[in-house]
């Protein structure tokens, strides 16, 4: 019986790993986790077979004649390095890159920046929060000071508003979405933000259906009816923010009516909303991939911080801004510093104090310049400035946008290397596949959504002659002439904390607790902080940036007349690798479908079940049409888990001009039957 | 079968390190503060008083995973026999003791259940007072035992323990490890009576659950709740799968093929019947179609009359581990309060 | 057929039984006629009973249950098993990719088919698309034992000509004395001249022109009510008015859930019940909503 962290979305729950001969045999809830409370999702309970599947890499590939062909270790990890060595003799230290994992460890994580940095000498490093929080971390970071959920899922039962965003909650965070259908059962008022008729939009005392990519409208409307109905918290302002008077112009336009025609919201849908969030003493605001998957997305992260502050909700107990990561790790991946421009604890590579404390504490010259972010990486494969690239536990090749872009840069490098669980579809144009260590096989540490380091505890071997990707980059470091250092996991965190102010005061022994430790935990004896920005936000003053609504990069014409957006199902996870190793998920949804209003398939002679084709301009896709009133006319949507029917071969690579973020939730296609 | 008195909890003692013998003993501890099903050895102080495990016993009878054949490259195929090894769970309460019983009933002389069955001993501890959540009693199946058990022991408070043995195997389990009984005086007979009575008080009044179930019961089938009402409760479901893993009397399962290199295995795996995927036709057809229908199915299993097992028994037997696992509050506490008119 | 001797018996009896394909017909381009030559004798297969089924398996790709369209008491040569087999699934899609020779597991039979009394009395068979693959059994052994004289009247829907699956049972049976043979298209072609329409808006002209006392339905979910509905309507009592059900099924013996209606498994209760007895099963037609067809 070994207590771990569920590998999949954010949430952070416990699970229990029962294991017998050699193998995971049941996977049950932690019935005392502070968080999950004895409760799982369908993808928790089921995470036991993708661990036994057969499928499961065993030992590394290499790319001989065309073909990946099973290799010894030392045979792989020889190519591999003299593959990065020729890259960076070729075209520098910037020829080469490392996408790091979100769902591996924050250990896993911070090797893979020490490797980019300390051993490539670059600062080419990035993971997958590029295309789901990255904005996130952008937006909150100005105007908060602190990039990361503010306050904790518990907070949520202590609201007295529920203000859900962009977030399909019940389905994507279902231990949380669960949570906020109770307490709106308590009585606790609900409003969600979605076009999407989601299951919490049906249960919720106000559904804003607004039009997609139109927040920013919608929140400059709801501040005009605060301000105009006095709404707003004027002491909180006065003694905490900077930056009112401005702000306050700037939405001096955005009457209700002005935000309804941007929106397709009546006004007073708006005002009601604005009346329920911000009249309530306590509003937790929420908010996931629909208000950061956008061209505007770290303006309309900025938007909903303006909307708590200036409604008193930041710092406060059940209030805040609270990102609802995607993946079990991604806020360590970003807090680890596998970014191109911040080590570890969001410290700056362009800081010369942050970056000679990395450089004393590992001995080594670092590179000054911001590195790539991992849509840049993907472009400059394509020009021919990257050579060679390390992939770990992503696959981009179905999650990113673009078409089959990605997949002919990919085939484009010199030397293509990943790290998997599985052969996946990036797996499969690699060079060399190095087998890696799933999350029940190793020990390390996940950082929740709620900032929440929990450990990761090995409950068995690995498969054949996988390892955990700290150890494959170590060797491979080692092969380098620059080993890592590394003998444990233990070891790695002990490193990374003495790097990393908010988790100076963490250790294993530590978090040996159920539910480990919130950061920032600056020393030893600090009891974690669950809530931020309490004593006034991390930066000082909460600053209210004005931002004004950017329509969509793409939008619906005659060619392409309806809109395209993307979403997640309960039962599948990413790309699939590991849900659709499960019988009962891959049973439960068991190909790519798209959802479409019975309007927009009657006049196109679509009836559910029936084959349809998607189009936009960067490509196409077969896929099989369910009808249904989850969207309005005129939007339909897919879910992006199907290899075999994957949204992203026609999504927008259009991208937000700050935090570099690809506009996955709209794009204009047409849909016609086949 | 037959009861006796045991002169001291020491007495119990005793049996476990006898059990253990030739037996794996499991009993219930408090792990990191949670109640768990550990392996002892018979050995530390029995948790008399811990409140049942969230994850119960089921799949050690019927493991979430059972390889049912195997064939290999060859082309031979061969049936996959179990063999486990001999165990005593110690510590079993009324509520899982009906569960293995409606489990009993329900796999018959299926070879893999039986043999994995016939391989465990058990003995039950009975509940002096009510656990949080739990509601047997309104199922008639607690809080002292009334089934299955090949031991059962109600801890006395003046120390001695009341010993029933259910099965031959159970009597000569306190034989074999030299523990003698005294007969079931009158006296003893009464304390028992008041101790029923006194755990019985223990419970909290839910009047809803009575009214909820004889709705749910009354005739005919199905009559007395609009399908509005279940297909309120729809949306409630979020296809977890929690309810139906945790739930003691759950008994389905798929069966898939797994593939390794030329050979594979066929194995039965826990399924769930709120899946949407647990009764879709290869056609696109069915008969389930609405959460609302299958969040309707389930509970008739669990709480009809219609699905009564041994004993005329439901198959709820209230231990509230469905309350505590679904993220979307209907576990049957939260359907019995919607049912009952209390939400 | 493998080497069980170590195996308890209790486990060497639940694996399937090895046989082969000894031949296929195709019926339309979905819809394949197999006959399974089995390795051993298989006395309990021999004396199945019209519509009961059994578990068809193919390794690596699991098992599903089929009923017999053909039937040694129907006159098929004993130690062989006949389904007729629609492609709608990732096992039917394997076994379509099968040839003559290759290798299957059956296990079965299984469930509690159409009652086999009755003989005497005037019957009307109403089947729906292939849902005339598990009735032919019925039909032929109905045929075989009826006392000479008394009618039968067949009733089969199709949605076009070229769908009629078996036709060479359907002529047979056209030139057999005493059988109403009614041939219905939902959809027809060019060339059709016979009945068009649905199965239930020929069902009273059927019950009449036997003056049935009795029925055996088997097809699409949609079909099974709307039709029973139109024999009640016709005067056959639902006690006579035998359904055969179908539902999702993983094991065949009653344990693992998936047939469950109401408190009766398909598998074994069974999946012909009477119409009498759904009427006690309200969960016996959810989601057959559409039209019939």
């Amino acid at each position: 019986m070994t207590p771990t962290t569920c590998p999949f979305c954010a949430v952070g729950c416990g699970l229990v790993l029962d294991v017998a001969a050699k193998r995971v045999v049941a996977v049950t809830p932690d019935p005392v986790h502070p968080v999950s409370r004895g409760q799982l999702c369908a993808k928790g309970w089921n995470a036991g077979p993708f661990l036994a599947s057969p499928e499961r890499l065993r030992q590394p590939l290499l790319r001989r004649n065309g073909r990946l062909q099973p290799a010894a270790w030392s045979t792989a990890l020889a190519a591999a390095a003299e593959a990065l060595a020729a890259a960076r003799a070729e075209g520098g230290a910037d020829a080469v890159g490392v996408i790091a994992s979100a769902r591996a460890t924050n250990e896993d994580a911070f090797a893979a920046m020490k490797f980019a940095r300390a051993v490539l000498g670059t600062n080419n490093v990035d993971h997958c929060a590029r295309v789901c929080h990255a904005p996130s971390v952008a937006g909150l970071r100005r105007t908060l000071g602190s990039g990361a959920m503010t306050n904790p899922i518990a907070d949520l039962d202590e609201a007295d508003c529920l203000f859900v965003v962009g977030a399909d909650v019940t389905e994507n965070h279902t231990i949380i979405g669960g949570r906020i259908l109770a307490a709106h059962e308590r009585g606790i008022p609900l409003v969600v933000v979605d076009p999407r008729r989601t299951r919490l939009a049906r249960a919720a005392d106000l559904h804003v259906q607004l039009r997609l990519g139109t927040d920013i409208a919608l929140v400059n409307g709801m501040l005009h009816a605060i301000f105009a109905h006095g709404w707003e918290d004027g002491a909180y302002l006065a003694a905490r923010c900077e930056n009112v008077a401005a702000l306050q112009a700037s939405v001096a336009d955005w009457t209700p009516d002005a935000a309804a025609r941007v929106t397709g919201v009546t006004a007073a849908t708006i005002v009601a909303a604005a009346r329920l969030y911000a009249t309530s003493r306590r509003g937790w605001l929420a908010y996931g991939l629909g208000v950061t998957q956008h061209v505007s997305g770290t303006e309309t992260v900025i938007a909903l911080s303006n909307l708590a502050l200036v409604t008193g909700n930041v710092g406060v107990i059940g209030g805040g801004v609270n990102p609802l990561r995607g993946q079990n790790n991604v806020q360590g991946a970003c807090d680890m510093g596998a970014l191109p421009d911040v080590y570890s604890g969001y410290q700056a590579v362009a800081d010369e104090n942050a970056r000679r404390r990395f450089e004393t504490a590992w001995g080594v010259a670092l590179p000054t310049a911001p590195g790539r972010t991992s849509l840049a990486m993907q472009h400059a494969a394509h020009d021919g400035e990257l050579k060679a690239l390390v992939v770990i536990g992503q696959d981009p090749a179905v999650t990113d946008p673009g078409g089959r872009f990605v997949a002919r840069v990919l085939e484009r490098l010199d030397c293509l290397i990943v790290a998997e669980l599985f052969l996946t579809e990036t797996a499969k144009l690699a060079d060399i596949v190095l087998p890696a260590a799933s999350f029940a096989e190793k020990d390390g540490t996940f950082t929740s959504t709620e900032r929440r380091v929990q450990r990761v505890r090995r409950a068995l071997a690995p498969p054949g002659e996988a390892r955990a990707d700290w150890q494959i980059l170590d060797a491979l470091a080692a092969r380098l002439g620059r080993p890592l250092g590394f003998r444990d996991a233990a070891g790695i965190f002990a490193e990374m904390a003495a790097l990393t102010p908010s988790y100076a005061g963490m250790s294993y022994a530590r978090l040996e607790a159920r539910g480990g430790l919130c950061w920032p935990c600056p020393t030893p004896t600090h009891p974690g902080t669950p809530r931020l920005h309490v004593e006034g936000c991390v930066r000082g003053r909460g600053r209210l940036i004005p931002v004004v609504h950017t329509p969509p990069a793409e939008l619906p014409d005659a060619d392409y007349p309806l809109q395209l957006t993307t979403f997640r199902l309960h039962h599948q996870y990413g790309s699939g690798s590991m849900t659709r190793r499960a019988p009962l998920l891959e049973r439960e949804n068991p190909r790519g479908l798209v959802w479409m209003h019975a309007s927009d398939a009657a006049r196109r002679r679509i009836a559910t079940g029936a084959a349809v084709r998607v189009r936009s301009r960067r490509g196409e896709v077969t896929t099989r049409a369910v009808v249904s009133d989850d969207v309005p006319p005129g939007v339909v949507a897919m879910p992006y888990h199907f290899a075999e029917a994957s949204p992203n071969l026609v999504t927008n690579d259009a991208l937000d001009p700050i935090a570099r973020m690809p506009e996955l939730k709209v794009c204009a296609v047409a849909v016609e039957a086949c | 079968m037959g009861a006796g008195v045991l002169a001291s909890r020491a007495a119990v003692d005793r049996l476990r390190r006898g059990l253990a013998r030739d037996r794996r003993v499991i009993e219930p501890r408090s792990v990191d503060g949670a109640p768990l099903w550990v392996e002892t050895a018979g050995e530390g102080a029995f948790a008399w008083t811990l409140a049942p495990p969230l994850v119960g016993v089921k799949g050690w009878f019927f493991p979430p995973r059972e390889p049912v054949l195997a064939w290999d490259g060859t082309g031979a195929v061969l049936p996959t026999v179990p063999s486990p090894d001999r165990i005593a769970f110690v510590g079993l309460r009324a509520c899982d003791l009906a569960a293995i019983a409606h489990l009993d009933a329900h796999f018959g002389a299926d070879p893999w259940y039986r043999t994995r069955r016939d391989a465990a001993l058990l003995v039950g501890v009975d509940c002096l007072q009510a656990c949080a959540g739990g509601f047997c009693i309104e199922v008639d199946a607690g809080p002292f035992a009334r089934a299955a058990f090949d031991l059962n022991l109600t801890p006395l408070p003046d120390g001695r323990v009341v010993a029933a043995w259910g099965s031959a195997v159970g009597r000569a389990a306190l034989a074999d490890a030299g523990v003698t009984t005294k007969a079931v005086d009158e006296g003893t007979t009464l304390l028992l009576g008041e101790l029923a009575t006194t755990a019985a008080a223990s419970f909290p009044v839910r009047s809803y659950v009575a009214r909820g179930l004889a709705r749910l019961n009354a005739a005919p089938a199905g009559a007395a709740i609009a399908d509005e009402e279940w297909q309120a409760l729809g949306p409630r479901c979020l296809a977890c799968t929690g309810c139906t893993s945790l739930c003691p009397t759950c008994t389905c399962f798929t069966v898939v093929d797994e593939l390794d290199g030329a050979g594979g295995a066929r194995a039965r795996v826990w399924d769930s019947c709120l899946l949407e995927g647990f009764q879709r036709e290869a056609s696109g057809h069915h008969p389930a179609p609405r959460p609302g229908d299958r969040v309707r199915r389930f509970w008739y299993h669990k709480l009809s009359r219609d699905f009564a097992g041994p004993g005329g028994r439901l198959g709820c037997v209230g231990c509230g581990r469905c309350d505590v696992t679904c993220p979307g509050t209907i576990g049957a506490l939260g359907v019995l309060a919607a049912l009952g008119g209390e939400r | 057929m493998n080497n069980t001797a170590a195996i308890p018996a209790a486990f060497a009896a639940t694996l399937p039984q090895r046989a082969r394909i000894a031949a296929l017909h195709e019926e339309d381009e979905d819809t394949r006629t197999f006959v399974f030559r089995l390795a051993d004798s298989a006395p309990a297969l021999d004396a199945a009973h019209p519509g009961q089924f059994l578990m068809l398996s193919l390794l690596g790709y699991g098992e599903a249950a089929f009923s017999f369209s053909h039937l040694p008491r129907a006159g098929a040569e004993p130690g062989t098993v006949t389904l007729t087999v629609r492609r709608v699934g990732s096992l039917t899609q394997a076994l379509f990719a099968c040839e003559i020779g290759a290798t299957v597991g059956l296990r079965g039979p299984f469930g509690r088919g159409f009652p086999p009394d009755g003989a005497e009395r005037p019957t009307v068979f109403v089947a729906g698309g292939c849902g005339l693959a598990p009735l032919r059994s019925a039909i032929d052994v109905h045929l075989r034992e009826r006392p000479a004289g008394i009618p039968v009247a067949i009733v089969y829907g199709a949605r076009t000509p070229e769908s009629r699956i078996l036709r060479a049972s359907l002529a047979a049976w056209q030139a057999e004395p005493d059988v109403m043979l009614m041939e219905v298209i939902e959809r027809p072609t060019i060339g059709w001249s016979g009945r068009t329409g649905l199965v239930t808006d020929f069902v009273r002209e059927a019950v009449r022109a036997i003056e049935a006392e009795r029925a055996a339905i088997c097809g699409p979910p949609a079909m099974l009510r709307a039709t029973a509905d139109a024999l009640v309507a016709a005067g056959v009592a639902p006690g006579a008015i035998h359904v055969a059900l179908e539902r999702y099924m993983k094991c065949g013996t009653g344990l693992c859930g998936h047939c469950y209606v109401n408190a009766r498994y398909v598998c074994s209760d069974g999946p012909v019940f009477s119409y009498a007895e759904l009427g006690t099963l309200p969960d016996a037609f959810i989601g057959c909503g559409s039209p019939p067809c």
